[in-house]
């Protein structure tokens, strides 16, 4: 279930080719981030060249003139936006073409010539002032992370851009929502509004007008997401209500909202934000009021209130957060349950701050200065929270039918505890019953269903190198990790993503940071049974990292050495060709010849998987080994399709039918090197490159095999089109 | 126009019964106006009924919550009630006189109950209105105070506009009758402007559960 794409019109940015040189003009459409003397905003193409075009673009260029509306003329190089394909993860490329945008212009030479005046739309030139000013009050009276917290707590992450690593933190502990610009800001913001106003005695139209325009301004600077547009269209009506003395009623509020909501954003319906705001706020009035009855009899009132406030929206998101980011946090219940009655002082407070510092600074510090000891308090436990063990549990995202059934369930638990006495099973019901409870079973077999067969997926790690092999009988083996980032950014997202709880055997070809980099992320984060690797020493901090947590895990160490087999089940072997113990000393030159290479057979079907092993090691291993035994239908070509690899006599040995060059685009190195293209085209070889297109997939059921990969549809030779993940 | 904006509120706003909250065009459905039950008069007093139940909350929904559409259910009960009972035929009676809100309550709430209620009586019975009682000091809020208190406080609280009920047969009219100390004080006020009867007729009347205090 993906956003649905439209078709792009032909004057289109999109349509232009990468990686040519543009002159654009057009305006800058959104408040531009500064990061250093680096300045990123989006522009609305009027020209490109002096010919009109149109369409959004992601600008990335020096000096920090820009404003908001400013009309430009930008030069720079034309890319594609940059990101890693791999089946299951949304990449950053997916995310900017959900927004509209499909090129990034690469402007770092010269900076934007500003023509014209400013373009900005009055009112949204006045919100971002308003912003900026307001956010400048945390900034400047509280210290790091504090501020950036407050002003994230106060008006959302998007608006006060906060960075990964506290929200992963937030995410963890279960409190992502409050980070999120939502009801419960609206609510004691219009509260405060409706209590001066009426305090002031104002007018009933006049005041309600008044908070409309607050309400208006709030959803503006926190960013329009669709939690915020939620809270803020239901916020309405209920101040409709008040003027026309009508009262409002939850879920015909909530339905209006979506449904205003949906015609003019239809992508929103599978916005993960879209779906756990209103699954929330369903859930605080559907299912809230059943778990506070229930638990009124044994818990005091303030504390059956907090718990059922808190607990009825994890029952809501949990399906949606598994499904979206593969993981729930269990700690969630706990933690909401202790920060929830009073972490509204903290939006309060954080609120007078920022409107009486954006009047006179020390007025600002002052209260700051108090919120700073419950932003600690709150921050301390959160962060404490988030570092416990189980603190989240991860899984494969569950199929919808299971979440269908799982709503189903809840619906019908909470009438049940509703109604306080079971229905009486008439026929129909029974049998209506019965047959949603068949159809759901038959449904989610029918999704969750694949052919069984061997499937190795080549990730998409940019520069660098990972390999997944699921084999039919279940076991799970990780070759490499690719670079320092890709552990925490691809490959733990991916295994988890896939439900992957423990690997049965991680294969680190050769101690490049390339190879092994992401593997310490890998270990500390997957339960992993064994370690193979060639064992010769380099000094570098990610294999460091990897040893130590080799033996810290207490992992079954293996040195991997030519001759080796490893008996996977269900007629999956992994052979182990190189190195020798000849290419296995620390005194070896060149440590790519110290690749482990493996060959991976399942019946007819073989995959020669080689590391980064060159010339010299190819060569080693033709001497032991005689050609016959070195055939495969699938070869990943050695050190990333560089010249110094896949030699004339080893292909010829091999005689791959697809060969998977694993490599960034725009890579250093200028992998893969044009000869080794010419070479394996040539050979009438189907070439693959993940720098192209994304992760690759290989399946096979021992006989005909099949692939698919992540960017571009390519041609599928012979046998079945497998399941291309989610 | 005013049909079909109303068909728009009620399909943004769908009208529900005050008191048992459930989807209701009525602002007190029929199961929930069938739970009140009507009470003799007390002392020549008339109530329709305890103040409690449905009635209680309706008429705190109705008083606190600003639910001005609870003043037509209310004031067609009681015109039923009045209805029902022979020894009060409001044929025999001249005009309706409420008892007055505090200024800043009214300030506060933005309407008087009371004259609402008032009103709606008024058009099924064919009278007049007529708010001629006022307040002339500043009292305390009678509810916290304690039954003996109550009286004292409220001693020559209320006036009479200038011989508006001179030889008129009036209904005083409350929302709630606990202890008698506001009505008597107003029914004092009333006869000694002139007014030939005063009838007292309350929505509620609240019975004291404390023992050794009687209510009236």
């Amino acid at each position: 279930m993906g956003l649905r794409s439209q078709p792009l019109p032909t004057d289109h940015i999109a349509n232009l080719p990468a990686g040519q040189n543009a002159e654009l003009r057009g305006v800058v459409v959104d408040q531009p981030k500064q990061v250093g003397d680096r300045q990123y905003f989006t522009l609305k193409i009027e020209r490109v060249n002096g010919e009109p075009l149109q369409g959004l673009i992601a600008v990335k260029t020096c000096g920090q003139e820009a404003l908001y509306g400013d009309e430009l003329i930008v030069c720079g190089k034309l890319v594609d936006v940059d990101g890693l394909a791999n089946p299951g993860i949304l990449s950053f490329a997916e995310h900017q073409r959900a927004q509209g945008i499909h090129k990034q212009l690469l402007a770092l030479r010269s900076p934007p010539k500003k023509i014209a005046g400013n373009r900005a739309s009055r009112l949204m030139a006045f919100c971002f002032c308003v912003r900026e000013r307001l956010l400048a009050v945390p900034r400047l009276t509280l210290p790091e992370p504090y501020a950036t917290l407050l002003a994230s707590i106060v008006f959302g992450s998007q608006a006060a851009a906060t960075p990964v690593e506290i929200k992963e933190a937030y995410k963890r502990a279960g409190v992502a929502h409050l980070l999120v610009a939502s009801g419960m800001h609206l609510g004691i913001l219009i509260g405060v509004c409706l209590f001066l106003v009426k305090a002031c005695r104002v007018p009933l139209g006049a005041g309600v007008i008044l908070t409309t325009i607050v309400n208006f301004l709030y959803a503006l600077m926190a960013g329009f997401g669709p939690s915020i547009l939620r809270a803020a269209i239901m916020a309405e009506i209920m101040l409709a209500g008040l003027l026309f003395e009508r009262e409002k009623e939850v879920y015909t509020s909530l339905a209006i909202s979506g449904l205003i909501i949906l015609l003019f954003w239809p992508n929103y319906l599978f916005h993960v934000g879209f779906q756990l705001s209103f699954g929330a706020t369903w859930s605080l009035v559907y299912v809230a009021p059943v778990i506070y009855d229930w638990l009124k009899d044994w818990l005091p009132r303030l504390v059956s209130v907090t718990l059922s406030a808190s607990i009825a929206p994890v029952l809501a998101s949990v399906p949606v957060t598994l499904y979206h980011f593969s993981q729930a946090s269990l700690i969630g219940l706990l933690s909401n349950v202790l920060l929830l009655p009073w972490v509204g002082f903290i939006v309060v407070l954080g609120f007078i701050a920022a409107v009486l510092g954006a009047v006179w600074l020390p007025l600002g510090e002052l209260v700051n200065s108090a919120n700073l000891v419950l932003l600690w308090l709150a921050h301390h436990l959160i962060t404490g929270l988030a570092g416990l063990p189980f603190a989240q549990i991860f899984s494969a995202p569950p199929s919808l039918a299971l979440i269908t059934g799982y709503y189903l369930a809840l619906c019908l638990t909470v009438e049940l505890l509703r109604r306080r006495r079971w229905p009486r099973l008439t026929l129909i019901r029974y049998l209506s019953g019965s047959l949603i409870l068949l159809a759901l079973i038959v449904w989610h077999i029918f999704l969750t269903w694949t052919v069984p067969g061997l499937c190795v997926t080549f990730l998409d790690v940019g520069q660098g190198d990972a390999v997944f092999i699921l084999t039919p009988a279940g076991r799970t083996v990780l070759i490499d990790a690719g670079d320092g980032g890709m552990g925490e950014k691809i490959v733990v997202p991916f295994l988890r993503r896939h439900g992957v709880a423990a690997l049965d055997l991680v294969i680190l070809t050769h101690a490049h940071d390339d190879h092994v980099g992401g593997l310490p992320e890998v270990l500390a984060k997957i339960k992993v049974r064994n370690v193979l690797e060639p064992g010769v020493i380099y000094n570098s901090q990610a294999y460091r990292n990897f040893r130590r947590l080799v033996e810290a895990n207490r992992i079954r160490y293996t040195t991997g050495r030519a001759g080796q087999k490893i008996v996977l089940g269900d007629g999956v072997t992994l052979d182990i060709l190189h190195p020798t113990p000849g290419f296995a000393g620390n005194d070896m030159e060149n440590l790519n010849n110290t690749s482990v290479v493996c060959l991976l057979s399942y019946g007819s079907f073989k995959v020669m998987l080689t590391g980064d092993n060159e010339h010299e090691g190819e060569a080693e291993i033709l001497r032991h080994y005689r050609a016959e035994e070195l055939r495969a239908t699938v070869l990943k070509a050695g050190h990333h399709g560089s010249s110094t690899s896949t030699s004339a006599e080893w292909l010829r040995a091999v005689q791959p039918a697809l060969a998977v060059i694993s490599c960034g685009s725009g890579n250093k190195f200028r992998h893969p090197h044009s000869s080794t293209l010419a070479h394996l085209t040539g050979a009438g070889v189907v070439v693959l490159r993940t720098d192209l297109q994304g992760a690759v997939t290989v399946t096979s059921d021992g006989v005909r095999y099949s692939w698919v990969t992540e960017k571009q549809a390519g041609h599928c030779p012979g046998a079945v089109q497998p399941q291309p993940g989610l | 126009m005013k049909v079909f904006f109303d068909s728009i509120l009620d399909l943004i706003f769908p009208p529900r019964c005050e008191v048992c909250r459930k989807s209701n065009k009525a602002a007190l459905c029929p199961a929930c106006y069938k739970q009140i039950k009507f009470m003799k008069p007390h002392l020549g007093i008339h109530s329709v009924s305890v103040y409690d139940g449905v009635l209680r909350e309706a008429i705190h929904r109705f008083k606190f919550n600003g639910r001005k559409r609870l003043a037509e259910p209310l004031g067609v009960l009681m015109v039923e009630y009045l209805s029902s009972m022979p020894s009060l035929d409001p044929a025999e009676l001249d005009m309706i006189v409420p008892v007055p809100l505090h200024p800043r309550r009214l300030r506060e709430r933005g309407f008087n109950q009371v004259e609402l209620l008032g009103s709606v009586l008024g058009k099924y019975f064919g009278l007049p209105l007529s708010p001629v009682l006022h307040r002339v000091r500043d009292t305390r809020a009678q509810f916290d105070l304690p039954r003996e208190e109550r009286f004292k406080n409220i001693i020559g609280a209320f006036a009479v506009n200038n011989g508006q009920v001179a030889g008129k047969r009036v209904i005083l009219l409350d929302d709630i009758y606990t202890t008698g100390a506001t009505l008597s004080e107003c029914a004092k006020a009333l006869s000694e402007a002139g007014a030939n009867r005063v009838e007292v007729v309350t929505l509620s009347r609240a019975v004291d559960h404390e023992p050794g205090s009687v209510a009236g």
